[in-house]
C-alpha cells in the first residue's frame, strides 16, 4: 500500500455508499504524511465523528490536522453547491449573466440533486489542488453513489447538460442555420413543438430560460471536464476501490474494474472493508473449543453459523484475489471492534492498511 | 375473489443508507406479500439488474422463481420516459421521432430532474393514469439509496414549484397527492444498528415526513441474535480458552450497542422492525428466510 501512495500524486478513493471510503481516504491520508509528505485529504460527506476527528466543519476549507509526523495532513470538505456557484461566478462573461444562471429555478434544481453536480466540483477542487502546487498527494473521496462506475460517467453527463445545440435550439439563436441542415432543423422543430405540447408553455419558459443562461459557460465546462479526465488517466494518478466485497459486491467489483479499464484509468488497489470481524483472526477451532466448556445454550451454534459465514466469504474474496493477477492489490481489513472515528482510531487503520500485505494469507483458519 | 375495480396498488418505497441490505430487504418483504397470496411486483431501478444476479436469473426474467405470484421488473428512466410519452402521442411513430430526435434526446439527458420524474411518475402512475392501471396488489420498489432517494422524492414538488401550470404542473401535483397519501403509498427505510446508518436512518426518517407527511417504516437489518447478557457473561467467564472468552465478550458488546441503537431509533418509529442476521451468503436463501421470520410492514 506504501509504495503506491509513494509513487503517484493524486489517489481518488472509490466505492459505492455505506463501505467506508471517507474513513480509509483519510487513513491512507495519514501513512503518506507520515512517511514525511504534505497530504490534502479532500472529502464530501464524512460521518459527523470522523469529522470532528479531523476537525473539518462546513465552510472551513482547508485545516491541518495536528499530527506528530515529518510530513502534513490537511484534510477539506467540499461544498459542491458552493464551489458550483463559485465556478459560475468565475466563468460566466458578467455578473448579470452569472446572476441570470443561478436565479433560474430550474439551475436551483439542479443544484439540490445529484445530476452528477457533486462529482464535477469534486473534479474541479480536485483540479485546483493539484495545480496549485501546495501538496505532494492530494487524496479524493468521491460522492457516494449507487455504483462504483457512476463517478466515472458523472463528468460527462454534466457536460450533456451544457450541450451546445440545446441552448442553441431552445434560445433560437439565428447562426444556428449554418450548422444543422434544413432538413433536421424542420424535424428538430417539430418535435420542439411536441414537446411544448407534452410539458407547457410555462416548462418550455424555464427551460429556455435555463440554457439561455448555461450557454456562455458551456464552453468551459467542456474544457474543464476534459481537463478533469486527463488529470485523471494520467501516470500521477491511481484509483482504489473500497468495498465490503460481500457475494453481490464481488460481483460489482469486477464491473468496475472493466469499467475503469475501458476509460484508461488505474486501480491500483481493492481495499476489502470490513471483511471480517477482528476475532475471525484467532484460532476457530480453539474458541469452539472453549465455548463448548462455557456450554451457554446456542452459544456454540452461533458460533458455528458466524465461522461458516466467514469462511465461505473468505474463499470468495481469495477467488476474487487470485482474478485480480498482479496489477491490483487486494487487501483485507477486518472490521474494527471499534468504528475508527477518532484520530487513534485512524492511525490503528492506517498501520492496518500498511501491514496488511502480509496478512493477505492470513485468512479463515 | 376479484379486486374492486377502483383498487390500485399499494405502493411501497424501501430506500435507506447504501449497504445495509436494502435490496434483499424490498426482496423478502415482496416475496413474503407474494407467499400470503398478494398479487406482488418487485421493482428494480437502473440499467443493471441486481437481482438477476444475486437469484443467478437469466437476463430479462420477469418472474421471481418459485413464487407464480411475484413478478419481477427492472425500470430504467429513457424507457419510463418513452411510455409516458407514447401515451400521450397518438402514434407511436411520432412519440419515437420525438425522443429519438437528436436535440431532443440531448435535452432528455441534460434537463435537471426530469430522469426523477420519469421513475416517480412510473411508480405512481397506478394511482393516477388510466393507461398505467396494474392488476397488482402491491409494488415494492427497490429505491435509491438516502441521497439519490431523496433527489427522486423532491423531484415532483420542485418541478411543481418552478411550473406550476400546464401539463407539467398537473402532473407533478398528482404525484404529490399520491406520496402523500398513506393509503396509496409507503416508505420503509432499512438500517443496521450501528451509528452511522442509524443517523441516516434518523435523518431520512424526518426528511421523508417534511416531504410527504408520512412516518416511515423503519426496519433494523442484521440484527444479531440475541442471547441473555447473563449467560453471555457466565461463557465470558467460564470459556475453556482466552479466545473464546474474548468472543464471548464481544458479542455482549456488540449486544449492547445494538440495544442502544433500536431505542434511538424507536423513537423515530416506535415499532421498528428487527430482522436478524442470518450468516446465509447464497442470496436466494437468505430472502427466503426472511421473507417467512420477519415481521409485517
Amino acid at each position: 500500500m506504501k509504495h503506491i501512495l509513494d509513487r503517484h500524486n493524486v489517489i481518488v478513493c472509490t466505492g459505492s455508499g455505506g463501505v467506508g471510503k471517507t474513513t480509509i481516504a483519510a487513513a491512507l491520508g495519514l501513512i503518506a504524511a507520515r512517511s514525511g509528505r504534505k497530504v490534502l485529504v479532500l472529502t464530501v460527506d464524512p460521518a459527523r465523528r470522523l469529522a470532528a476527528a479531523l476537525g473539518l466543519q462546513h465552510g472551513g476549507g482547508v485545516i491541518e490536522v495536528p499530527l506528530d509526523a515529518r510530513g502534513a495532513l490537511h484534510a477539506e470538505m467540499i461544498e459542491p453547491n458552493q464551489i458550483f456557484e463559485d465556478y459560475i461566478r468565475r466563468v460566466a462573461p458578467g455578473a448579470q449573466q452569472a446572476q441570470r444562471i443561478l436565479e433560474n429555478k430550474l439551475y436551483q434544481q439542479l443544484a439540490t440533486t445529484l445530476s452528477g453536480s457533486q462529482e464535477f466540483t469534486s473534479l474541479l477542487r480536485l483540479r485546483e489542488a493539484v495545480n496549485g502546487g501546495d501538496y505532494d498527494l492530494v487524496v479524493l473521496d468521491t460522492p457516494p453513489t449507487e455504483h462504483a462506475a457512476e463517478f466515472l460517467e458523472a463528468p460527462e453527463r454534466l457536460a450533456s447538460l451544457f450541450d451546445g445545440r440545446v441552448a442553441r435550439w431552445l434560445s433560437s439563436d439565428p447562426d444556428q442555420s449554418g450548422i444543422i441542415s434544413g432538413l433536421v432543423r424542420r424535424g428538430t422543430t417539430a418535435a420542439l413543438g411536441i414537446l411544448q405540447l407534452l410539458t407547457g408553455k410555462a416548462f418550455i419558459a424555464e427551460l429556455t430560460g435555463f440554457f439561455a443562461g448555461v450557454r456562455s459557460i458551456a464552453g468551459d465546462i467542456r474544457e474543464s471536464s476534459l481537463d478533469a479526465h486527463r488529470l485523471l488517466t494520467g501516470s500521477g494518478t491511481a484509483f482504489m476501490l473500497v468495498s465490503s466485497l460481500d457475494a453481490a459486491k464481488i460481483l460489482e467489483a469486477e464491473d468496475f474494474r472493466a469499467a475503469l479499464g475501458d476509460s484508461g484509468y488505474r486501480l491500483a488497489a481493492v481495499i476489502v472493508n470490513r471483511a471480517h470481524p477482528e476475532w475471525f483472526r484467532a484460532d476457530q477451532n480453539e474458541i469452539a473449543a472453549g465455548l463448548r466448556k462455557a456450554n451457554v445454550p446456542g452459544l456454540e451454534e452461533l458460533h458455528a453459523a458466524m465461522r461458516r459465514y466467514y469462511t465461505r466469504l473468505g474463499r470468495a474474496h481469495a477467488e476474487f484475489s487470485r482474478l485480480q493477477g498482479h496489477k491490483t492489490a487486494v487487501v483485507k481489513l477486518a472490521e474494527l471492534d471499534d468504528e475508527p472515528t477518532g484520530l487513534d482510531g485512524l492511525a490503528r487503520l492506517a498501520q492496518w492498511l500498511t501491514t496488511a500485505d502480509r496478512a493477505r494469507n492470513n485468512t479463515a483458519r | 375473489m376479484a379486486r374492486p375495480s377502483d383498487r390500485q396498488p399499494e405502493i411501497l418505497f424501501v430506500t435507506g443508507k447504501g449497504g445495509v441490505g436494502k435490496s434483499v430487504v424490498a426482496a423478502a418483504l415482496a416475496l413474503r406479500a407474494a407467499t400470503a397470496g398478494r398479487k406482488t411486483l418487485l421493482v428494480e431501478f437502473g440499467r443493471q439488474s441486481f437481482y438477476e444476479r444475486l437469484l443467478g436469473l437469466a437476463p430479462g426474467s420477469d418472474h421471481y422463481p418459485g413464487q407464480p405470484n411475484l413478478l419481477l421488473q427492472r425500470w430504467e428512466e429513457e424507457a419510463c420516459l418513452r411510455e409516458y410519452v407514447g401515451h400521450y402521442l397518438p402514434l407511436q411513430r411520432a412519440a419515437d421521432f420525438f425522443l429519438d430526435n437528436k436535440i431532443i434526446r440531448a435535452l432528455v439527458r441534460a434537463a435537471p430532474t426530469l430522469k426523477e420524474l420519469a421513475l416517480i411518475g412510473k411508480a405512481t402512475g397506478p394511482h393516477r393514469l388510466r393507461w398505467a392501471r396494474s392488476d397488482r396488489d402491491l409494488i415494492v420498489i427497490d429505491a435509491f439509496s438516502t441521497g439519490h432517494f431523496l433527489a427522486l422524492l423532491r423531484a415532483p414538488r420542485g418541478i411543481h414549484e418552478a411550473v406550476p401550470a400546464g401539463p407539467v404542473g398537473r402532473q407533478t401535483g398528482t404525484i404529490l397527492e399520491v406520496l402523500q397519501d398513506p393509503q396509496k403509498c409507503r416508505f420503509v427505510i432499512v438500517t443496521l444498528a450501528q451509528e452511522l446508518p442509524v443517523s441516516e436512518a434518523l435523518e431520512l426518517h424526518a426528511a421523508i415526513a417534511a416531504e410527504t407527511g408520512q412516518s416511515a417504516r423503519i426496519v433494523c437489518n442484521r440484527v444479531q441474535p440475541r442471547l441473555p447478557d447473563t449467560e453471555l457473561a457466565r461463557a465470558a467467564r467460564s470459556a475453556g480458552t482466552a479466545s473464546a472468552s474474548a468472543f464471548a465478550n464481544r458479542l455482549q458488546t456488540v449486544q449492547e450497542r445494538q440495544s442502544a441503537w433500536l431505542k434511538k431509533l424507536a423513537r423515530a418509529d416506535k415499532d421498528t422492525l428487527r430482522w436478524p442476521q442470518l450468516y446465509l451468503d447464497k442470496g436466494d436463501a437468505l430472502i427466503a428466510m426472511l421473507a417467512k421470520e420477519s415481521g409485517q410492514i
